[in-house]
């Protein structure tokens, strides 16, 4: 597995990116399932990135707890959730962490779960998962839903995003990888400032997916029971968002 | 780019007349089972569940294996027993479930074809199916079976239509219709078959789980069996793994 994910123009220009990313109705989409499904007053996030999903789940009055590997990104979400006095993030990495306490939930977002890549490193995640959450806890995570990356094939993109004098140009590319069970995107960033080239980055980002009944045999086999599905809320353009579905398990 | 459907069809409407098996090449399965028999150990019995009509069995025997058929359908066993008459010394066709299969011996493989594992459909039973395959090989033998590809599934476009051909002095119609119900991870397949002057139409719905490469992977491990390897046969994927 890698170190990081995100090169550092990508970190950089992160949150700016996906301002316009809608968190708020994924976490009213999580605060409905935890509402369905169980009494949650506390959540886990595994790999809470800059703590986007967290912060508003902390206004919502949830105990909330976020790991992330990335040292960068640990330090946005802890600035984040200052005003919060139950919030804390941890630097860690998801398949060593253990908090030495239990959750009502566990949430792993954006993709974070499909990352992982092999068998083995899923199962590890989930046995986090399932190490932080009390009997009967839900897990809920969102997956790229292999039915349709298969169906649609490959989507390339471009868009592009200004900032004061400075713009950033992103280019993405896919690939399909039937045997890996991988969806590859490539991002190539340009970072302009004025009339100059300042910056470019190339980043692959290789995202597991899945099939429905993989996916219920696999949380099977980590001990949980899947529960639900649905297409996840907020309706975010690009491939990785409009095939991803969001998913919610029980501890059994 | 042949449809994934096709092969399908013409083994599930084969057992109507043995003659129709456009599609289907049985010849070139059973190299195919022959070159993974080779290459993964010296294999020289070979059980198959869901023998059908004993099509490959005949292939296999007649290239020197001694092989042993189990088929639920009577009808289907016993036109399995004649097909291999030839080979009295080391051929034979058992009629039974394989789900209560008890056998005294086990084999160097066992092989399960039409794409059967998929129309167990849920993962219990595809457990449950492995488990039987799984009991009948000594450790270290291969399982072999074939499945529908995920990903040739999900490309292909649906294929619906009429199959025309003469049996003795009748006319087979079958028209099929192919669902892809992506939610359920299954294609459902229904044939209504009419023998003219006079019989039909008679109907019958197959739902056949596909499986991605990873999660066969997965599935196989969960079974206690190792995934050795896999290629495109026909329209699906043989698979092959080891009892671990």
């Amino acid at each position: 597995m890698r170190a990081e994910i995100f090169g550092s123009l990508h970190a950089q220009w992160y949150d700016r990116w996906h301002a316009g990313k809608d968190y708020q109705s994924e976490v009213d989409q999580l605060v409905a399932v935890f509402t369905e499904h169980g009494r949650v007053s506390s959540v886990m996030d595994m790999g809470c990135g800059t703590g986007r999903h967290l912060e508003k789940l902390a206004e919502a009055g949830y105990v909330v707890v976020g790991v992330d590997r990335s040292p960068g990104m640990v330090a946005q979400a802890r600035r984040r959730l200052q005003p919060y006095a139950g919030a804390s993030v941890v630097q860690a990495d998801l398949l060593e962490v253990r908090l030495g306490s239990t959750f009502e939930a566990v949430i792993m977002m954006f993709s974070v779960f499909g990352y992982l890549g092999t068998t083995g490193e899923l199962l590890g995640a989930l046995g986090t998962a399932r190490r932080h959450l009390r009997p009967g806890g839900l897990l809920v995570l969102d997956v790229l839903d292999g039915g349709a990356v298969l169906s649609n094939g490959p989507r390339g993109g471009f868009t592009a995003m200004t900032d004061g004098t400075q713009s950033l140009l992103r280019a993405t590319t896919g690939r399909v990888h039937p045997d890996e069970q991988v969806y590859e995107m490539g991002v190539h960033l340009w970072l302009i400032d004025g009339d100059r080239l300042v910056d470019q980055d190339t980043e692959t980002h290789s995202l597991r997916f899945f099939l429905p009944r993989e996916l219920e045999l696999i949380l099977e086999v980590a001990g949980f029971e899947l529960i639900g599905s649905a297409p996840i809320a907020g309706g975010q353009p690009g491939p990785a968002r409009e095939w991803s579905k969001l998913v919610w398990a029980r501890r059994t | 780019m042949n449809s994934v459907f096709e092969p399908l069809l013409a083994a599930l409407s084969g057992p109507v007349d043995e003659r129709f098996h456009r599609g289907k090449d049985y010849r070139a399965e059973a190299d195919q089972l022959r070159d993974v028999f080779l290459k993964e150990g010296s294999v020289s019995s070979v059980l198959n569940l869901g023998c059908g009509t004993g099509r490959h069995l005949e292939l296999l025997a007649a290239a020197g294996y001694d092989v042993v058929g189990v088929e639920r359908s009577p009808e289907l066993a016993s036109r399995a027993r004649v097909r291999l008459a030839g080979f009295p010394s080391r051929a034979a066709v058992v009629e039974a479930d394989l789900f209560e299969l008890t056998m005294d011996r086990t084999f160097d493989a066992v092989i399960m074809m039409f794409a059967m594992l998929g129309h167990q459909v849920t993962n219990h039973r595809v457990r449950s199916t492995l488990d039987a395959l799984r009991r009948q090989v000594g450790h270290g033998g291969l399982v072999v079976f074939d499945v529908l590809d995920a990903a040739q599934v999900l490309a292909s476009p649906p294929v619906n239509g009429v199959l025309s051909f003469t049996s003795g002095d009748r006319e087979v119609l079958i028209a099929h219709t192919t669902v892809v119900n992506v939610a359920a991870q299954v294609i459902e397949l229904c044939l209504r078959t009419w023998e003219l002057p006079g019989g039909g139409p008679v109907e019958q719905t197959y739902t056949i789980r596909y499986f991605a490469q990873r999660e066969l992977a997965l599935v196989l491990q969960v079974a206690g069996l190792e995934l050795v390897g896999s290629a495109p046969l026909a329209a699906s994927r043989l698979v092959w793994a080891r009892r671990i």
